[in-house]
């Protein structure tokens, strides 16, 4: 998660929390902007992350949450023919048939810095934000911004309101119609810039929230996905990877361009990790994965023997997690170069599928989508790829875990 | 990260804090002392005695389900005559009231002005950082420096409260915590110096450790979908921790405690005993730790079972 201006989002609440008549043991009436050390109104905070898988049916919008402690699963509604899902933290934000809907996942972790907290409570509906054209939805753990391509602006939501129960706009930050997206950071925005086509974006720039620009415009041909890590959030263009970074209040941004191996590779699209690690990695055309080390600011072109339809980075500089077309799962060593484990876990995948296999990632395990078979498999990733168990499911189309 | 971020924004909520004046509709007949953590809420009973009302804002047993501030709680904060918060950022979602109390006028004390903390350090984007511990009540000594200084708070703010009688206060609960202090240095004397040492998830030893000399040793416990379906290379950062401490007891919140011990055992042939210790909340009536005192009676006692 990035470092977050908490503090200053609680403040409109306690306003309210004056002028409501709320009475003292009242949970619906208790404002929820003045909570002691770890406390969560609504939320029941736990010893452990309540980890789980958030999977749906992507042509019924069918959608379930698969709780990977008690292996019990909750029935989370149908949203009709999905084109995409984004988690944020607590919710994800299922867009189906025109409208963004808020699905209160019950999971979630906040990171204190040298302790974590975690926490769960009913999963459930929040309700549904009717942007028009409806594309990107991008978070930061305290605000989400969903964008309209047609339109050209982002309507700006808060966790706050959404833990409140209330789906309300915020704020809305202007850029031009195109295929764009606005990235909340702290009380700061990244706001995509569109090229000459006015349909791919060419860039970016940064935001205050009075709209001023702090960090004029830095070049990203063919923005196309971005990727939280520890250091700042990663923008995947056409020419490399752009790390934008808060550092005591001042924007940066840093192009981390592809090598020179990339000639005549596909850009590549999302950059995937384990949440929380500096990592990343994504399949590499037909001749393996790229990993980059955002630390480092390095890209590495790990080969592998069969070319991969997935892959993300376990983030502990020793293994990076991808699935070969073959459908053979494959641990790489990013350091060395070299193939530590291979498994073969699923059919052959030929690439016309509608639906591709899915990697997550854990500090202990890595969850493994099988949309053809509707199940998915837990793998011990330190342990040769080891199946720990296999969870069958309604579906598994599009899979998230929840509660990290 | 949200701690650093919350010191940046204490000036924007002081400015905020006018448009708090519309909320005092609430004056207390007594005077009134409003504390954050229930940890410091009982020292501060002890200390006030019967000479104002102490509230407590998060009280021990409260049920998360149904906990927040409600608004007479809010117009409480308003009018207080003293808050008593922790410091070092412990209780963020109250700081920005308790820092628009302070724009109101409301004279605010943090227990940990009065002593040196220890710091500690993190790292959240490879370039480490150094921040004060707010977990001081693990050691006692600190703990009656705070007492002295809530206590002068008190008879330097309330209005109304007998200064000889909050000092009489004062100084017997002052005399229990040192007796307390010295009792859990016995306590921990008849552990082996080589086996002080606290394989533990929890985050709140370190003062203690620095006050009776003990190693906290920062263990990730194994987690749920962990022991679901184990290997021992799952178990192989812990069992090493154990080995390399030599103790036989691991000091962890774990929802399975019993499958943990069960899966160390087998996993790593090791009967390692899986202790709870209250470590941010005075536990419910009954439990032994309904009280500061208790609270630090119970963990030695159970630290000190569990190493000897």
């Amino acid at each position: 998660m990035p470092k977050l201006a908490t503090l200053l989002l609680g403040l409109p609440l306690l306003m309210t929390a004056c002028a409501a008549p709320g009475g003292a043991g009242d949970a619906g009436a208790a404002s929820p902007s003045a909570i002691p050390h770890g406390y969560i109104a609504g939320a029941q905070e736990q010893p452990e992350p309540q980890i789980g898988l958030l999977t749906v049916d992507q042509k019924s919008g069918t959608s379930h949450l698969l709780s990977l402690l008690t292996e019990a699963t909750v029935d989370t509604g149908a949203f009709g023919r999905v084109d995409a899902v984004e988690q944020e933290g607590r919710y994800a934000f299922v867009t189906a048939e025109g409208l963004v809907h808020v699905l209160d996942t019950g999971a979630w972790t906040v990171d204190h810095g040298d302790h974590k907290h975690y926490y769960s409570a009913e999963p459930g509906s929040v309700g549904t934000i009717s942007v028009p054209g409806a594309g990107a939805v991008a978070g930061d753990g305290m605000s989400v911004a969903v964008f309209s391509t047609s339109e050209g602006y982002a309507s700006v939501y808060r966790h706050e309101d959404l833990d409140a129960g209330i789906v309300a706009e915020k704020a809305r930050t202007t850029s031009t119609p195109h295929q764009g997206r606005v990235i909340p950071y702290g009380d700061h925005f990244i706001v995509s810039i569109a090229g000459q086509d006015g349909t791919a974006p060419m860039g970016i720039e940064v935001r205050d929230a009075d709209n001023q620009v702090v960090l004029p415009q830095q070049s990203c041909p063919g923005l196309s996905a971005h990727t939280w890590t520890r250091v700042g959030v990663v923008l995947s263009c056409a020419d490399g990877a752009l790390l934008v970074r808060e550092n005591d209040g001042a924007f940066a941004a840093e192009k981390i361009p592809y090598p020179a191996e990339a000639a005549g590779l596909p850009p590549v699209t999302k950059l995937e990790h384990r949440p929380g690690s500096n990592e990343l990695a994504a399949p590499a055309g037909e001749k393996g994965i790229w990993h980059l080390n955002v630390s480092k600011k390095t890209w590495t072109l790990l080969a592998t023997p069969v070319p991969v339809v997935a892959a993300s980075a376990v983030g502990d500089g020793k293994r990076v997690l991808a699935l070969g077309v073959d459908g053979s799962l494959m641990s790489v060593d990013p350091a060395k170069g070299t193939l530590s484990a291979r498994a073969q876990l699923l059919e052959p995948l030929p690439p016309t599928r509608d639906t591709m296999p899915q990697i997550r990632i854990d500090s202990s395990r890595a969850y493994l989508s099988d949309p053809g078979r509707s199940r998915a498999l837990e793998i011990d990733y330190k342990a040769d790829l080891r199946v720990a168990r296999t969870f069958d499911l309604p579906a598994s189309d599009i899979m998230l875990e929840v509660g990290l | 990260m949200k701690r650093r971020a919350a010191v940046k924004l204490i000036g924007a909520a002081m400015i905020l804090g006018v448009a708090l004046s519309g909320c005092s509709a609430l004056a207390a007949d007594r005077p009134t002392v409003v504390v954050t953590t229930n940890i410091l809420g009982d020292v501060t009973r002890n200390l006030v005695g019967d000479q104002a009302e102490v509230i407590v804002l998060m009280e021990s047993g409260a049920d998360p389900h149904s906990f927040g501030i409600s608004a007479q709680q809010a117009a409480k904060l308003e009018n207080a005559d003293l808050i008593i918060h922790n410091g070092a950022g412990l209780e963020e979602g109250v700081l920005h009231h308790v820092e628009a109390a302070a724009a109101e006028g409301v004279p605010i004390l943090a227990a940990m002005d009065a002593f040196e903390p220890v710091k500690f350090t993190y790292d959240d984007d490879g370039e480490g950082k150094a921040a004060d511990d707010p977990h001081f009540w693990t050691d006692p000594s600190r703990m009656v420096r705070a007492a002295e200084a809530i206590a002068e708070g008190i008879v330097r703010h309330v209005k109304g409260a007998d200064a000889e009688a909050v000092h009489l206060n004062a100084a017997r609960y002052v005399g229990e915590v040192k007796e307390l202090e010295s009792w859990m240095e016995d306590s921990f004397a008849t552990i082996e110096p080589g086996k002080r040492k606290l394989i533990t998830n929890h985050h709140v030893f370190g003062y203690l450790a620095q006050r009776f000399g003990f190693d906290v040793i920062g263990a990730v416990i194994p987690s749920g979908t962990t022991l679901a379906s184990p290997s021992s290379s799952d178990l192989d950062e812990l069992t090493a921790q154990i080995q390399t401490a030599g103790v036989v007891a691991i000091f962890a919140d774990s929802s399975q405690p019993e499958r943990l011990a069960k899966v160390l055992a087998e996993e790593a042939g090791q009967d390692i005993a899986v202790v709870p210790l209250f470590t941010e909340s005075l536990g419910a009536a009954g439990s032994g730790a309904e009280t500061y005192l208790g609270m630090m009676r119970s963990n030695t006692e159970r630290i000190t079972s569990a190493l000897s």
